[in-house]
Order: C-alpha cells, then sequence, then structure tokens
C-alpha cells in the first residue's frame, strides 16, 4: 500500500484527506505541524508522497521541505504544498526548496487524487 | 497632533469645540516651552480667551515636565485606550467563531465517517452473507434436488407412458385372441351342427337295421355328445361376449381414464418442477443483483463523502481569514494605545501609521483574493494546481 503523509495545523484538513486518501486505498501518516512531521519520519515512516500546508506555526510548509530534503529516506520523495495561499512569489520560493507541486485550497478530491495518482507510481 | 487623532476629535467634537482643537495643537508645544524657560509659564494670549484654567488637566511627561490637556481631549484618548478591551472581546468572539466552526466541521466529519463505517459494514455483511459457504452450499443443493426432480419425473412419465402403451398392447392382444376364439367357437359349432345330423342318420340307418343292434347307444351318445358340445360353445361364446365387454369397455376405459389423469398430474408436476428450477435460476439472479446494487451503492457513497470532505475544507480557510482580521484587530489596537501614550505621557509619536498598518496587513495576507480585494481589484487567476 502506498502511503501518503500530510502536514497541517489544522484537524478539519488532517481528517478530511485522511478521508479521502484512505476511501483511495492509500495509507495515511498525519502530522499536524513540521515537528511532528520530522519526528515521525526519523522514527521509520516512509511516505511515498508528503503533502504539506504552507501557514504553520513554529515551522512553515517551506522550511518544512528543506528539511525533508535533508532527510536520506525523503530526498527524492515528491512534496506537494497545500495551502490557501496563491501567490506566484510563493510558489516560487517553494519551488526552489524542493517542492514538486502547488494546491491550492479548497481542492476538489477528485483533483487532489488526479495529482497524488501522478505522483504515486504504480497506485 | 497626529492625523488619525486630529480625524478622531473632528468626528466626536461638535461645533462649538473647534476652538478646543485650536488649544490642544497649541497647549502642548506652549506647555513644554514655558517648562524649559522658566517655573511660571508666561501668560498665553489664546489661553486668556479660553475658558478658566480648570478646564485644562495638567499632565506629568517622562522627563517630568508638565504639559496641559483639555478634558474633552483626554475623554478622547480615554475612548481610544478603550477600544484595547473593544478589540480584545471581538477576537475572543473571532476565536469562538474558529473554535465552533473547527468543532462542528470535526463532528460533521466524524459523523460522516460513522454513516460511510456503517453503510461498508452493511455491504460487507450483506456480501458475505449472500456469498457465504452455508448459503451457496444450499443453493446449489437445492438447484440439484431440483434437477433431480425433474429428471425424475420425466423418467416416470416416460415409464408410465411405456406401461401404458404396454397394456394396451396386451389388452388388443386379449381382444385380438377373442376373435380367434370366436372363430374357433363357429368351427366348434359347425362340428357339433356335423355331429348332430350325423348322429341323426345314425340312427335312421341303424332303425333300418332293426332293433338289438346295440348301435342306437352309439347313436344316442354321439347326440349327447353334440349337444354337450353346443352347450359348451354357447358357454364359452358368452364368456367371451363377457370378457370382450370387459377388456373392451371397462378395463381399456380406465386405462385411458387413468392415462388422461395421470399424464394431467405429471404435466402439473412437471410444470411445478419447471417453475422452481426458474424460480430458483430468477432467485440467483436477483441475489447476483443485490450484490452488485449493494456493493455499487456502497461505492457511490463515496462520491458525496468525498465532497463533503472537499467542501469542509471551508473552515480551514474560513478560520485563516479570521485569525489575519484578529491580528489586524491588534495592530490597530496597538496603534490606538500607543497614540494614546504619545498625547498623555507625551512619549514620542509611535513609528507606525494607519498607513503603515495597512501596508503590514496586506504584506501578511495568506490569500491572493484576500490582496485583491484589499486593493479593490479584481483577483488574479493564478492555477490552483501547478506541477513543477
Amino acid at each position: 500500500m502506498k502511503t501518503v503523509m500530510i502536514v497541517d495545523d489544522s484537524p478539519t484538513i488532517l481528517m478530511s484527506m485522511e478521508s479521502i486518501l484512505a476511501r483511495a486505498g492509500y495509507g495515511v501518516l498525519k502530522a499536524d505541524s513540521g515537528e511532528n512531521a520530522l519526528q515521525k519520519l526519523q522514527g521509520g515512516g516512509r511516505p511515498n508522497l508528503v503533502i504539506t500546508d504552507l501557514n504553520m506555526q513554529a515551522m512553515n510548509g517551506i522550511d518544512l521541505i528543506r528539511n525533508l530534503r535533508q532527510l536520506p529516506q525523503t530526498r527524492f520523495t515528491p512534496i506537494i504544498m497545500l495551502t490557501t495561499e496563491s501567490s506566484l512569489d510563493k510558489r516560487q520560493e517553494a519551488r526552489s526548496a524542493g517542492a514538486t507541486g502547488w494546491i491550492v485550497k479548497p481542492v476538489q478530491p477528485g483533483d487532489l487524487l488526479a495529482v497524488v495518482k501522478q505522483m504515486v507510481p504504480g497506485s | 497632533m497626529p492625523p488619525l487623532l486630529r480625524r478622531l476629535f473632528r468626528r466626536f467634537a461638535r461645533p462649538q469645540d473647534a476652538e478646543v482643537e485650536l488649544q490642544v495643537d497649541e497647549l502642548a508645544p506652549a506647555a513644554d516651552a514655558a517648562a524649559e524657560r522658566a517655573p511660571e509659564p508666561p501668560p498665553d494670549p489664546v489661553a486668556e480667551a479660553r475658558p478658566p484654567v480648570s478646564n485644562v488637566i495638567p499632565i506629568a511627561s517622562s522627563e517630568n515636565r508638565f504639559h496641559r490637556i483639555h478634558p474633552q481631549t483626554m475623554a478622547l484618548v480615554e475612548e481610544m485606550k478603550s477600544y484595547a478591551g473593544f478589540v480584545e472581546i471581538m477576537q475572543h468572539h473571532l476565536a469562538n467563531v474558529c473554535t465552533e466552526t473547527q468543532s462542528a466541521a470535526e463532528d460533521i466529519l466524524g459523523q460522516a465517517l460513522d454513516i460511510e463505517g456503517s453503510v461498508t459494514s452493511l455491504v460487507r455483511h450483506v456480501s458475505d452473507t449472500m456469498q457465504s459457504d452455508a448459503l451457496l452450499d444450499a443453493s446449489d443443493t437445492l438447484q440439484l434436488s431440483v434437477a433431480t426432480g425433474r429428471s425424475v419425473i420425466a423418467d416416470l412419465i416416460r415409464n408410465h407412458s411405456e406401461t401404458q402403451a404396454e397394456i394396451r398392447d396386451s389388452l388388443s392382444t386379449v381382444r385380438t385372441l377373442s376373435k380367434r376364439m370366436r372363430s374357433h367357437l363357429d368351427e366348434i359349432e359347425d362340428i357339433r351342427r356335423y355331429t348332430d345330423l350325423l348322429a341323426i342318420n345314425a340312427r335312421i340307418r341303424i332303425a333300418g337295421l332293426g332293433n338289438n343292434t346295440g348301435l342306437d347307444v352309439i347313436a344316442e351318445e354321439i347326440r349327447a355328445l353334440a349337444t354337450q358340445t353346443g352347450s359348451l360353445a354357447h358357454n364359452l361364446n358368452t364368456e367371451l361376449t363377457e370378457m370382450d365387454r370387459l377388456v373392451g369397455e371397462d378395463l381399456l376405459s380406465k386405462v385411458s381414464s387413468q392415462k388422461s389423469s395421470d399424464d394431467a398430474k405429471a404435466r402439473d408436476l412437471q410444470d411445478s418442477f419447471e417453475k422452481l428450477s426458474t424460480h430458483m435460476a430468477l432467485l440467483n439472479k436477483f441475489q447476483a443483483e443485490l450484490i452488485g446494487q449493494v456493493q455499487q451503492r456502497g461505492e457511490e457513497m463515496r462520491h458525496p463523502l468525498n465532497t463533503l470532505c472537499g467542501s469542509i475544507q471551508f473552515q480551514d480557510v474560513a478560520r485563516q481569514q479570521l485569525e489575519q482580521v484578529s491580528r489586524a484587530l491588534s495592530m490597530i489596537s496597538d496603534h490606538f494605545v500607543s497614540l494614546s501614550n504619545a498625547i498623555i505621557h507625551d512619549d514620542a509619536p509611535p513609528d507606525s501609521s494607519i498607513a503603515t498598518c495597512l501596508a503590514s496587513i496586506l504584506e501578511n495576507y495568506v490569500m491572493e483574493q484576500q490582496r485583491a480585494a484589499h486593493r479593490g481589484e479584481a483577483a488574479a487567476t493564478a492555477p490552483k494546481i501547478e506541477l513543477f
């Protein structure tokens, strides 16, 4: 089973994303902050895709991407930003940090799943 | 006087307060200058034209200097300071909205997922039951029994028909034999008549030979034999007639009637098994359709649930917007407090202004729509999904 990690400080987003992805047959790893995500990855989590929010307390999504790119298990893992932010500058910043894609909230589940399927071959 | 305070003052001031506004503008510099020059401030020509000094409140500045503020200005400053309390209350409301919408969103999602769990469990139960070994075995056994029953019925009908045909053949043979026996009886009758005639002729001849020849006894015996033969032939004929009647009318009629009745019952039985077989096939078809329908409905539930999960994201979007409004309120509140302190304590005017506050708010928006709304422009249409 392919696994997707969701990082978001909103319980609503974590619940809804988990529901959509689990229903589509993906395993889901949830983290309510960047720090929590890094802890889970250091504890042995190996997601096939990471979907992270941008605006979070303490460690924002772009800082998290920079950290993930330093970890051997996520160096080449696709990372999608899922955020309410839609500015081109921020997109460019995320891209430079190593993001693979950008999705603006709210996203239709069908669109999200299409992206996930494209990012996770064989799913 | 800062522009904002000036605007506020103008907003709350009555026409007769225009003079006071001038006084406020000029009071502080005048008081400061006086404090620097001498213990007693020089007479102020404007102050002489003003109401008595009791209307002016002396305030100690940070450098232990004094400047005076008109009571109406002081009231405005107090009003501005109370804005912090107002903002705090509004922020509590906004925080409550965030908490309540988040709780509601989690409840809605939780309940929807509970429903999905129940439906999924029901679908699995129905599918498992319909496809259970016990049910499949029962269905197979029933189908096998029906097939066996149909085969047995078909055999019975065939055997019964064969038996009926054999009985009819036998009866037909009996009638043929009966006809042959009648023919033989006719021959016997001919022989009787001939024997009787022979006996009569013998008696005539014997009478011509005279008495005591003993031949008349033989002639009499021959005549008696002819009579007995005729009687026997007659009885046989009567019994054959009765046998023909029994075979032809009674037995054949009963056999035919029984055959019709048995055939009808066999057809009914055959029809029943045929219907049973058909209904069994229909039942299996309906069962398969039911499983398909239940599984399809279970699958179809995914779409509205996914849509719900997508729609519920509004709460996160709204929460972020409310948090921004709350931060903006804090910024304005802090700005007002700084302005109040500058007036009351003769602090340096705050570095920020409403314009810089607005610029800061604009810079910290998280959504393009917010920036566009702030600028009064149409939002730029950046793609919602972009893969790098």
